[in-house]
């Protein structure tokens, strides 16, 4: 191959490498600064699986919902998962579609699988992993057994949506943001 | 010329340029016209070694430390660092592609380098927006970005890469979304048939052959959905596979013998548990009902193209590999027999005589190697067997120690009629 070509064609490569991370990073930024903002309360799971590694796994009591009657959906494929807040902007799923809501918040999320016998949908959320910087995991994992010990849970994650898209924003415990939480415990 | 003249030729360009003796394109032509210096001195080889090994361990290394996930890191300060990295590898590979093109151990260091950055950066980005575990996504963005680098740069490490990646993501992906592995697959496919044509006997096409045999190895597994119901035509494509590799092997006769390996091997391994299959339900499905339509797709294809190379290499004088090229054949007339005990005898009958032929094979050729697989062959089927019949322990631990004597004994006879003929010659 001829040299310019060579050159060429690997600055078209590299421009390419260097515009799908820009596109990936610009439309997280984008839905961070101008998506809604919902809190999601995560269900106290397991306190042995909770932090796992580097990250926090999401569990969410949202993610069941009953299955509306007339709804055709198979397990793995995405339906369309409208949004309310509460008085206290926890995120609430009215309902299910298979086309999005005109006038209402949605999110797009995947379809884990179909209790059929209890008339219930799974949801899975394209948000289930909270990556923490390694010991600040290994404090949290602590602290989170103990709330979860006294039943005193208050934890919950705010998510911005923005056309069906979402992105996690932040992890609370205790009502204050993990990081903060951690710090002040320690 | 030899390469050492033209390495000496190149590290004079500079200076004749230099002194206005020729231009810079003249130099450019006199580099196209010999081309890239196959480096084969033992140095050189050192070199591209260590170039490789620093890439991956520097690029992992970068990896691992990222991952550590520092909370004082905002999220600009995270793209910066995913930026700055990206533009950084690719400048070096461009100054790499400008400046030392014609070297081998630049190219594969620093297009490898930019593969684990590319990745690294992926990751970065995940972590800092709490991207969901979704592993397949991540991969495919990842090979996609670098494949076109095989091309590009002419390099084989991030080949190898690209190919273990798309066989991971294979394997994680569900529903029809396999089959395009295929198509990932076939991308690398042009690079690996120009290095055939380049030069048989390089490295690259050795180690190549071995990524693709053992991606596409990967691919039917991950494509083929496996059920008791089509277990035997599951066989029968892997057998197929096996031979046609070995087939292949033999026809396009690369240095290593790695194609020939891999499918004797193979075949030699579904053979074996062909004849030790407990299920005899098996053999009574009907075949033309029990797999999907992409099973008889592949069956026949493979089929066509085992047929195909049989007949080039029978046509080339080549007959050696009859034995073990016609296997698939064997198994599909073993599948209209259908009696369980008849098809046993027969498969345990076919695995002797591909043992014998390799024994023969590397009697006849002098390869004291192949004739000792052969017998080891011979030796892990009776053993295997013994355990398959139920007889009692005595019996087993004797023919243990028989079918131990028996190899040492022929080992050592074969080992000096060897040695004798060598002194004869």
């Amino acid at each position: 191959m001829n040299k310019k070509v060579t050159i060429s064609l690997f600055v078209f490569l590299a421009v390419i490498q260097l515009a799908v991370p820009a596109v990936m990073i610009s439309k997280r930024e984008l839905t961070l600064r101008n998506g809604e903002r919902f809190k999601f309360a995560t269900a106290p799971i397991d306190p042995y699986d909770a932090f796992r590694g580097r990250y926090v796994r999401l569990n969410f009591a949202e993610s069941e919902h009953p299955l509306p009657s007339g709804l055709d959906i198979e397990r793995g494929e995405w339906v369309y998962a409208h949004l309310k807040k509460d008085e206290n902007n926890f995120a609430q799923i009215t309902n299910l579609t298979l086309t999005p809501p005109v006038e209402q918040s949605y999110l797009k999320v995947k379809v884990r699988y179909i209790n059929r016998r209890r008339k219930e949908v799974m949801l899975e959320f394209s948000f289930d992993r909270y990556y923490l910087e390694e010991e600040v995991a290994k404090v949290a994992e602590k602290y989170y057994q103990q709330l979860t010990r006294r039943q005193q849970l208050d934890s919950y994650v705010t998510v911005r949506v923005n056309d069906g898209f979402a992105v996690l924003e932040e992890l609370y415990l205790d009502g204050q943001p993990i990081l903060e939480y951690v710090k002040k415990s320690i | 010329m030899s390469d050492k003249n033209i390495s000496w030729l190149y590290k004079e360009l500079p200076e004749l340029i230099e002194e206005n003796i020729i231009s810079e394109e003249t130099a450019q032509e006199i580099r196209n016209y010999y081309g890239p210096i196959k480096e084969k001195d033992k140095d050189q080889n050192l070199l591209l070694i260590f170039s490789i090994l620093g890439a991956v361990l520097i690029g992992s290394g970068i990896i691992l430390l990222l991952a550590h996930n520092w909370s004082q890191l905002t999220r600009l300060s995270r793209t910066g660092i995913i930026f700055s990295g990206l533009i950084g590898a690719q400048t070096f590979l461009a100054w790499v592609l400008i400046n030392r093109s014609y070297s081998v151990s630049w190219r594969e260091g620093s297009a490898t380098f930019l593969t684990f950055i590319v990745g690294a950066a992926i990751a970065l980005i995940g972590q800092t927006y709490h991207l969901p575990s979704d592993l397949s996504n991540f991969l495919l963005t990842w090979m996609l970005l670098i494949v076109p680098l095989v091309y590009i740069v002419d390099t084989t490490i991030p080949a190898l890469i690209y190919l273990a990646g798309i066989s991971w993501w294979g394997l994680l992906v569900q529903g029809q979304f396999r089959l395009l592995f295929w198509l990932l697959a076939a991308l690398v496919v042009p690079y690996y048939i120009k290095q055939i044509k380049q030069d048989k006997t390089s490295r690259k096409v050795t180690v190549l052959s071995w990524g693709l045999s053992i991606s596409i190895l990967f691919g039917l597994g991950s494509t083929l959905e496996v059920s008791s119901y089509s277990a035997i035509l599951w066989r029968l494509i892997y057998l197929s596979y096996f031979s046609i590799l070995f087939l292949l092997g033999q026809k396009i006769s690369l240095k290593t013998r790695v194609l020939e390996g891999l499918g004797l091997l193979g075949s030699w391994f579904v053979i074996y548990e062909l004849g030790a299959l407990k299920n005899s339900n098996l053999w009574e499905l009907d075949i033309l009902n029990s797999g999907n339509l992409f099973y008889y797709i592949i069956i026949v294809l493979f089929l066509a193209i085992n047929i195909y190379l049989l007949r080039e290499n029978y046509l080339k004088g080549d007959r050696n590999n009859l034995i073990l090229g016609t296997a698939p054949f064997v198994l599909l007339l073993t599948l209209f027999i259908k009696i369980y005990t008849l098809n046993l005898v027969i498969y345990n009958a076919y695995l002797l005589l591909i043992a014998l032929g390799v024994l023969v094979y590397g009697l006849d050729k002098k390869k004291i190697k192949l004739a000792n697989l052969g017998i080891l062959m011979i030796a892990v089927q009776i053993i295997g067997r013994f355990f398959f019949l139920d007889i009692s322990f005595i019996w087993r631990r004797i023919v243990f120690v028989v079918v131990g004597i028996g190899f040492l004994v022929s080992n050592i006879i074969m080992s000096r009629r060897l040695k004798g003929e060598e002194n004869n010659e």
